[in-house]
């Protein structure tokens, strides 16, 4: 057995199968998710409504109304939502991890989740309204952030340590605060849906909800793309990095606006999923290697295929939906501790 | 290389670098001695651009260091670490050609001519043959090797390496110390700090020694490394030996600290008592 799983691993190891699964997997869910669901459609019926859509042809074809606003208007943006939230977790995951030099690293070691956490309880006890609330934990995300490298900001260095300190103080505030903000919310009506917010959903995502986070989201990911080989000379560790004429402050301060960009973006219409940023970069560096040449398109594409899987489960498993922050840290926990069982998890 | 009186201090104020010159050229091997803490690494993170001297200039090809991005002058130094410590599992390759970041821009990824300077930079160490291997998974000797080639892929006019002998067994350091009169006699400057003074001797052509921030003397071997020197730089008395080399015409120069000479004889008066009393025992 575990032979078997050697050799799928070497296979899959093999760089042109690798790139193919790693290209497929991700638009497989996809559609897997858009097929699937509580309200059973025939999948002709799925790929006539997705057609209609494109090419003007396919309206001879009568399609009812209920049909498809499932998919156009709820399927749909969720599973763009999910694989845009997989894609931008993972993948700031994978940078923090290069930056910081630490494999157990994750987006929310600078305190987004619990900023954007705080901002959304905030919004939500004050107003309810849903775009406020994303607005704000989009703003308090980034809030946080700010606030660690300001605090970590010594001798206009800001030596790693300091730094990762400074986010979990940060973290311990906006958690304290959140704490506050549920004591003080109405239990029967306030309170309930923070709870559930921080539980992370994708449930009700719609296209106008995408429309302005696809833009932060989109835009950090190509950027670290871009830059991803010198994630590579970033994890030799500050002194190496410059000695290797790598001007580490303005690389640092690129990745770290970028993934809190995007963190905080897929915080705010997803709520707080953890575990995500942590376990796949882990899996990709078992698939691909550690050479951020591979791995950060290799997490893009792991991450976004496991949050639509997830997702996908969440919403069909049972009559009613588990939130999905749950589901990743039901799964997450167990699956990560296994990882440390069986390999050195591509790292020691 | 020109060094003119440099300077630094740490942010707490405590000066390391007490006004350092010296002059390299094109094809020398620039030996630093000196005691612990005498400031030996903290001038070779000044030289190679980790801290920023807070006094006084470095020029390359009498052109001013401050004028040059950091890329630029990475282009022309390379430094070696006394340790590499990896969290990833590198394959060796991709280890070496990140030697390649100061010539490769912000949103480019090393292409098959950086994956060649990489590999020929493995050949020119004599260590192509650990090409796939896992970095991490190296033994001491091989590590040092493959730090050594992924300055070369930098493809520097200036060498510098901090202790690049004090980890290695016999056999390594002399492999690493001939690559590096290799490199040197190509035109590399090379330019590294060690405990031996007897390395000193054998490989540098020039060597600087080096006390609480200065230098005491900087010159050829033969001026420099004296016993008087050694005294006022390290505290002992030091024994230079002369030494006819068994293999050529030459002499080799060898110290001994006095007070190791006089440890030994303790030894060897202990060993004899063993003995003695072995045999009484009989």
């Amino acid at each position: 057995m575990s032979q078997l799983y050697r050799r799928i691993l070497e296979k899959i190891r093999g760089r042109k199968t690798s790139t193919v699964v790693l290209i497929l997997l991700p638009i497989l869910f996809f559609f897997v998710s858009l097929f699937v669901g509580r309200y059973q459609i025939p999948p002709s019926m799925v790929i006539m409504t997705l057609i209609s859509k494109i090419l003007p042809i396919a309206h001879s074809y009568n399609i009812p109304k209920p049909i498809e606003i499932t998919i156009i208007q709820v399927r749909l943006p969720r599973a763009i939502a999910a694989a845009l939230v997989g894609a931008t977790l993972a993948l700031s995951g994978t940078s923090f991890q290069a930056l910081f030099r630490n494999p157990l690293v994750s987006s929310q070691i600078l305190g987004v989740a619990s900023g954007a956490g705080f901002g959304a309880a905030l919004a939500l006890l004050l107003s309810g309204d849903l775009a406020v609330v994303q607005i704000s934990a989009f703003g308090f995300g980034i809030a946080a952030v700010v606030m660690s490298y300001a605090i970590s900001r010594v001798h206009k260095e800001t030596p790693v340590l300091t730094l990762v300190l400074a986010g979990m103080v940060v973290g311990a505030l906006f958690s304290a605060l959140t704490s506050l903000v549920k004591y003080v919310a109405d239990p029967y009506e306030r309170l309930p849906s923070i709870v559930f917010w921080l539980m992370g959903s994708l449930a009700g995502v719609s296209f106008k909800e995408l429309s302005w986070s696809f833009i932060p989201m989109i835009a950090s990911c190509i950027l670290i793309v871009m830059i991803r080989w010198r994630l590579n000379v970033l994890s030799l560790g500050e002194e190496e990095a410059k000695a290797l004429g790598v001007d580490i402050e303005k690389m640092r301060v690129l990745v770290i606006s970028c993934c809190t960009l995007m963190t905080s973006a897929a915080v705010a219409i997803a709520g707080v999923i953890g575990w995500v940023g942590l376990v796949i970069p882990h899996v990709c560096r078992m698939l691909v290697g550690p050479d951020h040449k591979v791995l950060v398109p290799a997490s893009i594409s792991v991450g976004a295929a496991y949050i639509l899987a997830v997702d996908t489960v969440a919403r069909v498993v049972s009559t009613v939906e588990i939130p999905l922050g749950i589901l990743t840290a039901i799964i997450g926990a167990p699956f990560f501790f296994y990882l440390l069982r069986r390999e050195r998890l591509g790292w020691r | 290389m020109r060094v003119v009186d440099l300077h630094f201090s740490y942010p707490n104020g405590k000066e390391v670098i007490k006004g350092v010159s010296f002059e390299v050229k094109s094809g020398d091997i620039f030996c630093i001695l000196g005691p612990n803490g005498c400031g030996k690494t903290t001038l070779l993170k000044c030289l190679c651009g980790i801290l920023k001297p807070t006094k006084g200039s470095i020029f390359l090809d009498n052109v001013d260091a401050n004028l040059m991005s950091k890329a630029e002058y990475a282009k022309n130094v390379a430094y070696l670490p006394q340790e590499h410590r990896s969290v990833f599992p590198y394959r060796t390759i991709d280890f070496v050609v990140m030697g390649r970041a100061p010539h490769l821009g912000m949103f480019s990824t090393p292409s098959d001519k950086d994956y060649r300077i990489a590999e020929e930079a493995l050949k020119e160490v004599g260590a192509y043959h650990l090409k796939d291997r896992l970095y991490v998974e190296l033994s001491g000797g091989e590590k040092q090797l493959v730090l050594i080639a992924r300055a070369l892929a930098q493809q520097p006019k200036i060498l510098l390496l901090d202790e690049p002998t004090s980890q290695l067994d016999l056999k390594n350091q002399a492999i690493v110390l001939r690559i590096l009169s290799g490199l040197a006699q190509r035109g590399l400057i090379v330019i590294m700090t060690t405990h031996f003074p007897t390395h000193a001797f054998l490989h540098s052509n020039k060597v600087g020694l080096m006390m609480a921030g200065r230098f005491l003397a900087v010159g050829g071997p033969e001026q420099v490394i004296t016993e008087e020197n050694l005294k006022k730089a390290y505290g002992v008395d030091v024994k230079i030996l002369s030494v006819k080399s068994p293999i050529d015409e030459g002499f080799v120069k060898m110290c001994i600290p006095t007070e190791v000479i006089l440890a030994r004889r303790c030894l060897c008066r202990f060993e004899h008592m063993e003995e003695d009393a072995g045999q009484e025992g009989s």
